[in-house]
């Protein structure tokens, strides 16, 4: 038997210390280090212990003690003189963790700057014009129905629906099932029928709902998660746009938030248009592309 | 104009109901009371970079960003989210170095603004909240601190305040008083170490009456399914439970040691917890034996459930699971197949769990808090069940057939979380009905669980009282099981098996009017695959050795109590 290719590569000793050192990379890029000093001094400042103070506790769930908080800093010391060392050394260079973090810490710091910006009136009655699409308060209806239980009826509850519908068309009664939900519903987001009687309802229900016909009349059988349903549609209202005024908190949500995206996307070409680059063919590897 | 006569026609029907009689609750809403984002301080440790607002827009459905350029979405939205970020040090990580004085009330108050921004109500339901994180050596006592409204909040009462829950019970009664309300919601009780249900108060004196009154003021539900495992009960404590044995977290979060050497990890010896005084079920019997012996019950609490994800997404569907501790360490298929080296267990011992599902008429922060508050929940694995359990005196044998069963369920006595009193020394009777998830597996079968008290010992008994396929309980008191459609290698299953719906009109056959008990209802759903399953199969691989390739997803309502008239 031969493990798969995936197994062996998360077996390999190398793998997982790669792993193992990203994931430590991660937490110390994510708290910061000391203000880099070339003359060779290791500041720990009162910031930087309540950091590690910090970090402690999300680990233990409760704050150091002073002998554990010197190892804390014992450690810390270690690292930063090692990590000047290594920069000494250009070890940063061709190394992916340490690109990667970096190309992540300039990215984050892109963001920041975005989401404070404030759109004008009209910059953002365009935002909402050009994504109306979004803002749309969903359809609405009420539907009452008549409900036939496949656990009890088994196989024959759609046909029992069936000649329930002639009886219910010709104005008689339906010899039904209680159901575990209301038999009369009213739903402001008509997509919410899916939630209660499973997909294949809300498609048809909506289905029929929305095709120009006269209201009040019972069809089906029409398929839930239960069983079959005669449904009859007692109102129902179109969806509708809203108006600026009646979504501007959410709107404004949305620009900001498209707004961080298209800045950091326009950053990123200024910055990508002061390269040049050049990329070998596929065809230089060999087969380790497939064709 | 149109959402103004939506809203009327909404209240008209309410106020039609009350007038009729005891409050009708018609529909129920599903959301997650905990969950965190990059303002907890190991959230941020772990690569979470979303923020409330992120947390929220998930929840309502919209697609966020994920590692690796991809967008991931909920397949069913939540009807409601409370973002419960870690209280202490709030924000202290991912702010980075030199924050600014006080970072402390700016993320509070960014967290409580993003909670009023993405109210709507009607459609979707948010929580000013945050979690109370103490874990002592001794073991883990974390709650949730849940606002009922976000106007004039304090700034969160933390472990740095006081370690002790009586403290945090105290502050909440303090903000009470000055028209703040709120509730503290306990937690992964499973990894406590016997602390969180302890038969005594904090500083193990005999529990009081003003103790009880004060807990159950503060504290009307638990939460009993998530991420870290279930705390409903433990095979040691039911060993008659043969579903006792699911989704166990298997290790308790602050009972490693550390001693002497150097470094911070050196030298941690793992001790193992004590399962009494851990488990919700243990302590809702206890809690009947102490009404019974002295008058009061400390834990007379319902059940919710959440994710407690630190990811910033509640991704609570097995086959939809994007990450749950933090993008950097779980948020591709690769992290969640290796033991990740930030754990002390792989990740994959993790539950995508879970969900409280409320009882109400509106989705709303009103009338979904006094849900919590009356108990009128219950908790599931992450699974949409639909679940009524009624109990009275009042009920016909085939109230199930009548259109308005649910009227008669509350016009006749009392929905879960309630509290029935003596009545002439005749059995209640319970009326309970389940539907499966219209968009996931079949049910298994419906069980009442009911916990009782006699001569000082205490008793836990299992009924099945609806089973799916036409099967029945044999002479060993056991139903066989349902089978498993399950292929562990695609991770697929068919609903071939189980039944779309159960139900039961069901009296306790072993009745003792002048007995203390207390009742829940279990739903168990069929065998489905497990999230970890899902991902061996999107790679490829069999499915993993060291946990359960399937599970049986399930719903555990709030009890309802019977006390005798004396």
């Amino acid at each position: 038997m031969t493990a798969s290719p995936w197994r062996r590569f998360w077996r390999e000793p190398l793998t997982r210390f790669f792993a193992a050192g990203a994931a430590l990379f991660v937490l110390y890029a994510l708290v910061g280090s000391p203000a880099p000093t070339d003359d060779g001094r290791i500041v720990i400042d009162r910031y930087e212990l309540e950091t590690l103070a910090a970090l402690w506790q999300a680990q233990w769930r409760r704050p150091p003690t002073r002998d554990e908080l010197t190892r804390l800093v014992v450690d810390r010391v270690r690292e930063e003189v090692l990590y000047r060392e290594a920069l000494a050394l250009a070890l940063d260079e061709n190394d992916v963790l340490v690109r990667r973090r970096l190309a992540e810490k300039l990215e984050m710091a892109l963001n920041d700057v975005a989401a404070t910006a404030e759109p004008s009136d009209d910059e953002l009655r365009r935002y909402f014009e050009s994504h109306a699409d979004r803002y749309v308060e969903p359809a609405a209806l009420t539907l009452t129905h008549r409900f036939f239980s496949r656990d009890r009826r088994g196989d024959s509850a759609e046909a029992d629906a069936r000649r329930a519908l002639e009886s219910l068309v010709a104005g008689g009664t339906a010899d039904d099932d209680s159901f575990h939900a209301a038999k009369t519903l009213t739903l402001e987001d008509a997509d919410r029928l899916e939630r209660i009687f499973g997909t294949a309802f809300r498609d048809a229900v909506l289905e029929h709902a929305a095709r120009p016909g006269p209201p009040h009349a019972w069809f089906g059988p029409v398929p839930s998660a239960y069983g079959a349903h005669l449904v009859r549609v007692d109102a129902y209202a179109e969806g509708r746009p809203r108006t600026l005024d009646e979504v501007r908190a959410t709107v404004l949500d949305d620009w900001r938030r498209d707004h961080v995206a298209a800045r950091e996307s326009e950053r990123y070409a200024e910055m990508r248009a002061r390269y040049q680059v050049d990329v070998a063919p596929f065809a230089s590897i060999g087969d380790l592309v497939q064709p | 104009m149109r959402v103004v006569t939506r809203l009327s026609l909404v209240t008209l029907l309410a106020a039609g109901v009350a007038a009729q009689g005891p409050a009708v609750s018609e529909n129920v809403y599903f959301g997650d009371l905990h969950l965190h984002t990059r303002y907890s301080n190991d959230a941020a440790i772990f690569g979470t970079t979303r923020t409330p607002d992120d947390a929220y827009r998930y929840a309502k459905g919209e697609a966020v960003p994920h590692v690796g350029g991809v967008e991931i979405q909920l397949r069913t939205p939540l009807d409601f989210l409370a973002v419960t970020d870690h209280a202490e040090n709030i924000g202290r990580v991912q702010a980075g170095p030199n924050p600014p004085p006080n970072l402390g009330q700016a993320v509070w108050a960014d967290i409580v603004a993003a909670a009023v921004r993405h109210y709507a109500p009607g459609e979707f339901t948010t929580f000013a909240a945050y979690e109370w994180t103490v874990g002592t050596r001794e073991g883990n006592l974390h709650r949730n601190v849940i606002f009922a409204g976000t106007d004039d909040l304090p700034f969160p009462f933390s472990r740095l305040d006081s370690d002790n829950p009586e403290d945090l019970w105290d502050f909440l009664d303090a903000q009470r008083a000055r028209g703040v309300e709120a509730l503290a919601i306990p937690h992964n009780a499973n990894v406590s170490n016997g602390k969180m249900f302890a038969l005594v108060d904090f500083a193990g004196a005999p529990m009081t009456a003003d103790y009880a009154a004060q807990r159950l003021r503060n504290e009307p539900v638990v939460e009993i399914t998530q991420a870290k495992g279930t705390s409903e009960t433990h095979p040691v404590l039911s060993p008659n439970d043969e579903f006792a044995d699911f989704e166990l977290f298997p290790e308790l979060l602050t009972a490693n040691r550390a001693i002497g050497g150097d470094g911070p990890r050196a030298g941690v010896v793992r001790v193992d917890g004590l399962v009494p005084g851990s488990y919700a079920r243990e302590a809702l019997v206890n809690g009947v034996r102490m009404q019974a012996e002295q008058g009061f019950n400390p834990f007379q609490f319902g059940f919710v459930g959440a994710t407690d994800f630190h990811s910033g997404t509640s991704a609570v569907e097995e086959d939809n699971m994007t990450s749950m501790s933090g993008d950097a360490v779980d948020g591709t298929l690769e992290d969640r197949l290796v033991t990740n080296t930030w754990s002390r267990l792989p990740f994959v011992a993790r539950s995508a769990a879970g969900l409280t599902a409320a009882w109400a008429n509106e989705n709303t922060r009103e009338e979904l808090y006094s849900a919590f508050r009356r108990r009128e929940t219950y908790a599931t694995t992450g699974t949409r069940i639909t679940v009524r359990f009624f109990g009275g005196w009042d009920y016909a044998a085939d109230v199930l057939d009548d259109d308005d069963w649910v009227a008669q369920g509350y016009a006749g006595g009392v929905p879960m979380g309630g509290v029935l009193r003596g009545a002439g020394g005749e059995a209640p009777t319970f009326v309970i009905r389940a539907a499966k998830d219209p968009v996931a597996a079949n049910l298994d079968r419906i069980q009442v669980i009911k916990g009782w008290s006699a001569r000082g010992e205490t008793f836990e008994r299992i009924h099945d009282v609806a089973l799916s396929d036409g099967r029945r309980v044999g002479p060993t008191g056991k139903a066989p099981p349902v089978g498993n459609t399950v292929d562990v290698m695609r991770a697929t299953y068919t609903n071939d098996i189980g039944a779309a719906s159960l139900e039961a009109v069901w009296r306790d056959p072993d009745f003792d009017p002048d007995v203390h008990a207390v009742y829940y209802v279990r739903v168990i759903e069929i065998p489905t695959p497990r999230w970890s399953t899902y991902d061996t199969a999107a790679a490829g691989l069999p499915p993993r050795g060291d946990v359960m390739p399937t599970l049986q997803e399930r719903a555990y309502t709030s009890p309802i109590w019977y006390m005798p008239n004396n």
